[in-house]
Order: C-alpha cells, then structure tokens, then sequence
C-alpha cells in the first residue's frame, strides 16, 4: 500500500513537473516574438516603375506573412555578375530568402548551387540553368513565356486575318539572354510559321546571346545589336528609319515603351513638318501610327501608351501574383525548411484600348496606384 | 474566472469595435456630405444661375475646385450627350472615353433628382500624356438642368472625389498589429475599400461580401471559411455603404493564451510545492515510527538483543520506550524460563540417579550378606569390589557427563554384581568398539537397560539368557545396543514403552527406559535417545542412540551447563 501510494505521488509529481516545463515554454514562447525572416528582392533597375505591381505583390506577402523584405535599390546591371554580387551581399547582410529575376538564364548553375545552401531562392519571370533540383531549393514563378510568345503573335494575326505577306514586321527584345526572352520569341515564331511570315528585322537592346536562336528559326532576318551602346530609342529609331515596318512586335516592357515612344517621335516630327518618317493617313488625313505597335508590357507608361492608341494590344503578366507567390513561397519554404519549392505559373491577359477600363481589368492594370 | 476573463475580454474588443467604427463612419459621413454640399454648391449656386449660351463656367468651377482640391481630382459638366462642357481643372477629353457608357452617367439618367455615388474607378475622362497619371476615384454625379438662353437642357455635373482620402481613412484604421480589420463595401457588396483588395481579386484571400451587405447594423458571429469572427457593421448615411469590422475570435485569445499558461505554471507550481510539503510532513511523522516498525521486524526475526527505536516525537517515543521495556521483561522471563528449565533437568537427574540407587544397593547388600553366611568371602569382596567400582562411577565427582568407557566400566560392575546374585543364570558378552570409549555421554544409562534386560528378559527363562552389549559408530553417531534372548515385550505393548501413556503397564522397567530416553533428549536432542525393537519369545534389543562428542574438558563442562553439543 505505501508502495502504491509512493507511486501516486512520483506519478502527480512528474505530471505536474512536465507541465511546469510545457507551459514555462509555452509562456517563453508566446512572449518572445517570432523570428522574423529577412527577405531580398534583387531585380534590375529595381527603381523602374515597371517593377511597382511587382513590388506591391511582394510587399503584400510580406505584409501577409509577417517577413521583413527589402526591395534592392538596383540600377541596370551590366552583366549577370553583378547580379550576383548585388545577391552576394544582400545573403552577407543576413538576408534568408533571395527573391530575384536573373538577366541571364545559362551559365548560372554553379552560382545558383553555391547560393542555394544559403539562401531560399525564388526565381521570377524566366527559369534558369540549375542542377537538378530534387530537393525543391528553390523554384520559378513566371508566366507562361511561350504562350505570351504566341498571344503576340495571336493579336497580330487578330488584325491581319487576310495575310501578313506584304507586311513588315519588326521584333524588339531588351535581350536574348534569358529563358523567358527566348521562349518568348519561340512562341511568336511558332506563330509567324505558321501563316509563312518572317520578320524583316530584330532588334536586341543588351546582352549577348540570341543571334543563333533567331538564324535558327529564321535565316532571312536582319538582326540589330546595341554595339555602340546608344539608347533603345535611338537605335529602335535609327533601325526603323533605314527598314520602316509595318508592325513593331516588343517581347519586353522596355522595348515596348522605347518603341512607343519612337511613335510619339513620328508624330512630333509630322507636326514640326519634318519628312524624315513615312506617315500614315486615316480617311480623314489625320494621322495614324506609323505601325502597329504589339507587346508585352507592365509600366503605367505603357499602359498610357495603350490608353492612348500607341500600342495595339499589350500582354499584361500578372506582376502582382508573381511577387506575391514569390515572397509566398519563399517564406513556406523558410518555415518548413523539408518541404520542397515547387514552380508556379502566373497568368497574363490581353489588354487593349477597348478592354483597359472593364472593371476587372482596371484593377488588374492599376493596382499600384491603390 | 478564464472564462468570465475571456466573456470581458471580448465584450471589451467588440465595444472597441463598435466606437472605432462609429467614429470611422462619422468621419465618412463627414467627408461625403462634404463632397455633397460642393456639388449642391456648384449646381444650385452657380449653374442653376447660368445661361450656357452667353457664360462660361470655367472660373467658377476652378475657384470651387482651388477651394477643395486636396479631395477632388476633379469637376466636370457634361451634355446629355456626353459632350465635355466644362472641367477644372482644364483638361482635354479623350477621344476614346466614350462618356455616356459610363457608370456614373447612366446612373445621374437613371434617378434625376438625387446624388449618385459610385464604386471606386479608375478616371478615364481626361488626356494626361505629361505625368502618366491616372486616378482612382469615387464618382458623385447628378443630373443638372443647363439654361441654354431660357432653354432647358440636361446635363451631368461630376464631382471625382480621390479615392485616396477614403482609402487613408480606412488604412489608418487598419494599422493595428491585430487581424482585426475593416472593409467598406456598397449596400449591395461591391467593393469600395478592403485591405487585401489586391489579394481579393487574385483570389488568395475571400471576403463574404455578400452576407455583409445583408446585415444590418449591429454585432455579428459568424463561421468563414472555418474561422469565428466577430462581424461589426454600420451603415454610411446617404450612400447606405456598410462599414465593416472583422475580429477573428482567435484575437480574443492572442493575449489570454500566455494568461492560460502563466495560470497553469502557477497551480502547477502551487500543487507541486504542497505536495513536497505534504510529503515533508508525512516523512517526519511516520519516520521514527517506520524505524520503530523497522527495529521490531528485526526483533521478529529473532534478534532478540537488538534495540528498539526511541526517538521521534514524544509519543512515538513513549512508545519505543514501552516496548523496549516490555522487550526487555520477555527477555529476563525467557532466560528465567531457561534456568527453572535447566533446574528441573538437574532435579529429573538426580530424582532417576535416586531411582536406581536404593533398590540396587539393597540387592546387592542382601546378596553380600548372604555371601558371608554362606562363607564365601572371596565372592563377597569381588562383590564389594565391583559395588565399590560402580559407586564410583555413579558419583564421578558429580558430574553428569562422563566417557562412555567408565559408563560401560559401570555397565560392566553392575552385571558383575548382578552375575553373582543370579549364579551366573546369563551370560554376558560385551561388543564394543574402541573409538567410542573416548566420546561423552549421559551417565548411568546402559545400567537400566541391562537392568531391564535381566529381570523382565532372561531371570526367569528356563535356558540359559544371552545378554550381549554392543557398542560401534557411525559417521558422527554412536549406537549401544542391549541385546537379550528374553521373553520379548507383547507387540501392544511396544509403542508405549516409551512414552507415558498408561497402555504400557510400567511395572518398573518401562520407568527405566522412559528415564534413560528423557535424560538422552533433555540433553543431546529430540532426534537422540532409544529405540526399542521386540520380538515376543524371540528377545529384545533396546539402542541407545548417541551423538559422538570427544570426550574433551571442555565439551563435557560445556555439555554440563546444559550447552549444545556440536
């Protein structure tokens, strides 16, 4: 009997020690704050207003799930390096997520391993060379570039569906160095070859690469390099003066705003009389676009141009969602370190003069200014 | 208590609630009846007073706009035909703005004498290609009637309200570190202002804007999307939009959970430290009374000189005391019962050493009379020789314990004597072993076995009896048999011989037998002493069964105070 009653006594005692410690932790715990993780995001020119949907979505994430983020003040990079390093340093100043849109999508695998057992990495906007990944480091959140690729060419086709034979078509890109760009113009082009259409000429702002994948699909093609480091306008402008198009397709933001602002150039030169631009006429002589501009864009001056008649139709991703899942998935991953990342695919729409205001679309396109 | 503590706290935060909300509204309220009194100005000031043919509203609409454009974006008159009349501030129309489709126009149509306000959006009404800007506004549009030269026409006067300034009102609500929040939404649950609009319409977060338009005014529980909260709702005067406040229940128990815990650490606390004293407590009393129990086990266990515990408190050691006293009493009556033992014993011994003495003396001072009347000298000094020899061993300097050589010297006077009074009517024949001569043994025990032998075995037998002693060991015993030819004892006899019953006629030599086996045990043990075997007409043999204890000083003297043997 006293052996029992020992027993009862060691048994409540332990009871009541262990929930002594439980709720001394619990307590500990609930008063201390949770950790909070620190989160970088690294895009060029992180300043640029294209970035402001981006921004928002990112923020609001953060915002959501009660992580620090820092919006990197970036210029333009001059090379896929100085991404790096902008990444290098913001991991070096206890950064525990890398949001990032790399400028170059091959040659990145031993950065991206390195990286990786520092830092979640969550790609934006196009994929990247890795490793294979079967751990779920890190993952991409882009839209689908190729079917953007093919809703260019789709809106193009929209408007010319008696032929594009004797039109001139002309392909803007800031670069070709990324997955996104490239497949991007894969899609257009799988589009192009199929109503036996070619572009007269393709322009590529920066970067290096691109030229075979544009001979591959098309050996005609004249293609046009920054060499001489000018601005995108005037070299949209000088490429435009010696071979007019009839149709300027921009695979990013800043050649389409570059490109509609060529448009706006045109028509300052016909109002000063100027006659170095082939003007086009409505029936009523007032003056049209000297081509019909197509793209994909972001920025509110983009979306003006589009307000205003400059760009036809624009491809909008939506850059809200993208930096929201980012951030999103970042964090999970930060939370559940064993849990893999996994891609995710954004949607993008097709906006036009006609559809901008719809009530859907306007909160789609003006988030920002909320 | 956590309950009434949690029933308060929620009480407290829905109060907070009500008043927050209440002040929100009223300052809403504020702002539209602002907005509602510069467009009641412009109209019944300024336009009713106007003839558009000959005037123009540009100054007046500009000064109004001036007056409160830090929360307009903008004035416009329109046309019935969506004709642009007037703006401020000046602006160009954009081509493409297609006025009569939108909203507000069609609503100012729809119901001519009120104010119409409308869900947030996104002005598309003028060209701006300077700053690229575009605004959210809030439209309060109606249908004014435009005096063209005494002619009536109608027309659509728009105030734009910036959005922006509802939008702060509500942000610097919802800057709180709590998931409490407020939403603002028409009477029919369009959306004007949500915190997480953008995520709203990516559909990463869900508002139940619906049920929200059809609650009135008042404190709602409901269940969303598996999660309790707390609805608050008022209503906007005028434009009937709902304001909003949602508190997850959660919120109730974000600063009671550490309560709950800091309560449980207490009691645990508590419980644990009552429950050591308890024990403290319950160890000093029952200690000493523990070592008491523990003392009298050992007690139990047969170490009877073991000490009781004394100690504790004063009745635990009255107690100890008691008992060590009453321990102490039935020790000193055991050693008493020891001594009146061993006394008795002695007295056994000597009352049997008394037994034999006087009949045999008797005999055998007859017999030596009758010697000497019959002249035979030499016969009766053999006689006193052997009598003399046998006293002498009888009385061994009193000793009770002596070699088994002088008892069987003694064995062997006894029948020398016992020869010459019965004229050699037996034999004699001794067996004996010489090892055993040196071991210890009770004296005068084979004499009444011969004793026996002779009177109730061979005295009266027509043939000549056979007696024989034989004596021999074996391992660590020794046996002494008193072998007889005689007449047996009857078989109904035999297992009373030794015992008292009354079965067993004890003429005298059952007394002999039954002495000599007692005095075997009394000293050496229950499983010593004799054993009787009879067969009627046959004969019989009684064995006395010995320990072998080397007849040494010191066994004897110990042996002589009643000591063990081994």
């Amino acid at each position: 009997m006293p052996k029992n009653r020992n027993r009862a006594f060691i048994a409540v005692a332990i009871v009541l020690v262990v929930a002594i410690f439980i709720s001394a932790y619990a307590l500990i715990k609930s008063s201390a704050e949770d950790e909070t993780y620190n989160i970088s995001v690294v895009v060029e020119d992180g300043q640029n207003d294209r970035w402001n949907a981006f921004r928002l979505g990112a923020e609001s994430a953060a915002t959501d799930r009660g992580v620090m983020i820092d919006f990197v003040n970036t210029s333009a990079f001059n090379s896929v390096e100085d991404e790096f390093s902008v990444i290098d340093k913001q991991i070096l100043g206890g950064a525990d997520a890398i949001v990032t849109n790399l400028i170059k999508s091959v040659g990145t695998t031993e950065y991206i391993k390195d990286i990786s057992g520092k830092a979640v990495l969550a790609f934006t906007e196009t994929g990247v060379e890795t490793d294979i990944d079967i751990e779920g480091k890190f993952a991409t959140i882009s839209p689908n570039n190729y079917e953007i690729g093919r809703a260019l060419g789709n809106e193009v086709l929209l408007r010319h569906q008696a032929g594009l034979s004797d039109l001139r078509i002309g392909i803007v890109s800031k670069r070709m160095d990324t997955y996104c760009e490239k497949d991007k113009l894969t899609g257009l082009y799988d589009i192009l070859d199929v109503i036996k259409t070619d572009a007269t000429w393709c322009i590529i702002l920066d970067g290096e690469n691109g030229n075979d994948l544009i001979r591959n699909r098309s050996a005609d093609v004249q293609i046009f390099r920054n060499d001489l480091h000018e601005g995108n306008l005037s070299l949209i402008k000088k490429v435009y003066r010696e071979n007019p198009v009839d149709i300027i397709i921009a695979l990013d933001d800043e050649s389409l705003q570059a490109s509609a602002e060529l448009l706006g150039e045109i028509e300052n030169a016909y109002s000063s009389g100027l006659t170095v631009y082939d003007y086009k006429m409505d029936e009523n002589g007032k003056l049209t676009p000297s081509y019909e501009l197509y793209g994909e864009g972001i920025s509110i001056r983009n979306i003006s141009y589009l307000d205003s008649g400059r760009i036809v139709s624009m491809i909008v991703p939506n850059e809200f969602s993208m930096g929201y899942r980012a951030v999103e998935k970042a964090v999970a991953k930060l939370d559940h370190k064993l849990s893999p990342m996994t891609d995710d695919t954004v949607e993008y729409r097709v906006i036009n003069q006609e559809n901008m205001f719809k009530d859907d679309n306007q909160k789609y396109l003006f988030t920002t200014i909320q | 208590m956590y309950q009434r503590f949690e029933g308060r706290s929620r009480q407290m935060m829905t109060d907070n609630s009500l008043q927050m909300l209440a002040s929100t509204t009223s300052s809403i309220e504020d702002y539209l009846r602002r907005m509602r009194r510069i467009s009641d100005a412009m109209y019944y000031d300024v336009i009713k007073d106007m003839d558009f043919e000959s005037e123009d509203l540009s100054s007046e609409m500009s000064l109004l706009y001036e007056a409160n454009k830090d929360n307009l974006v903008s004035f416009a008159l329109f046309a019935s035909n969506g004709d642009l009349i007037s703006a401020a501030p000046i602006a160009l129309k954009k081509d493409n703005a297609q006025i009569p489709e939108q909203g507000w126009f069609s609503t100012a149509f729809a119901s001519l004498e009120n104010l119409h306000f409308s869900t947030p959006h996104v002005q598309n009404l003028f060209l701006d290609e300077t700053d690229y800007r575009y605004h959210w506004v809030i439209s309060l549009s109606r249908a004014v009637e435009l005096n063209y030269g005494g002619k009536p026409r109608m027309g659509v006067l728009l105030v734009d309200m910036n959005y922006q300034t509802i939008q702060q009102m509500l942000e610097s609500v919802n800057k709180t570190n709590s998931d409490q929040y407020v939403y603002l939404i028409t009477s029919n649950g369009q959306l004007i202002y949500h915190p997480k609009a953008e995520q709203i319409s990516l559909g990463i977060h869900n508002e139940n804007f619906a049920q929200a338009a059809g609650y009135d005014d008042g404190v709602y529980e409901e269940n969303f999307e598996g999660e309790k909260r707390i609805v608050v709702v008022d209503t906007v005067s005028y434009t009937g939009w709902k304001l909003v406040s949602v508190t997850p229940i959660k919120n109730f128990y974000l600063g009671m959970q550490s309560t709950r815990y800091f309560v449980i650490l207490v009691a645990a606390l508590t419980a644990l430290a009552m429950i050591f004293m308890n024990q403290m407590v319950t160890m000093k009393v029952t200690q000493p009374l523990r070592k008491l129990n523990e003392s009298i086990k050992k007690i139990e266990a047969g170490k009877t000189d073991s000490a009781i515990y004394i100690g504790g408190t004063s009745e635990v050691e009255h107690l100890g005391k008691t008992l060590q006293r009453s321990l102490d009493e039935i020790n000193r009556l055991m050693k008493d019962i020891v001594i009146e033992q061993e006394e008795k014993r002695k007295s056994e011994l000597d009352a049997l050493q008394s037994q034999i003495n006087p009949h045999f003396l008797y005999n055998t001072l007859d017999s030596i009379v009758w010697m000497i009347e019959g002249e035979h000298y030499e016969e009766a000094v053999f006689m006193i020789t052997q009598l003399a020899s046998l006293f002498r061993v009888s009385l061994s300097k009193g000793r009770t314990i002596i070699p088994i050589e002088d008892e069987l010297r003694h064995a062997e006077n006894y029948m020398n004597i016992q020869k010459i009074r019965f004229k050699n009517a037996f034999t004699v024949d001794y067996d004996i072993a010489p090892e055993i001569k040196e071991c210890l043994t009770v004296k005068l025990i084979v004499q009444p076995l011969l004793e026996n032998a002779i009177y109730y075995g061979v005295k009266n037998m027509d043939e000549d009896g056979e007696i024989t002693v034989r004596g021999y060991k074996e391992e660590n015993d020794i046996f002494i048999e008193v072998i007889d030819n005689g007449y047996g004892i009857p078989s109904e006899k035999l297992p009373y011989i030794l015992t008292e019953d009354k079965r067993a006629s004890k003429n005298g030599s059952g007394v002999g037998l039954i002495n000599v086996h007692k005095r075997i045990q009394l000293r050496f043990g229950e499983e010593y002493g004799l054993k009787i075997e009879s067969e009627p007409d046959e004969g019989t043999k009684v064995t006395i069964h010995l320990p072998a204890i080397p007849a040494t000083e010191e066994n004897r003297e110990r042996l002589e105070k009643g000591g063990a043997y081994a």
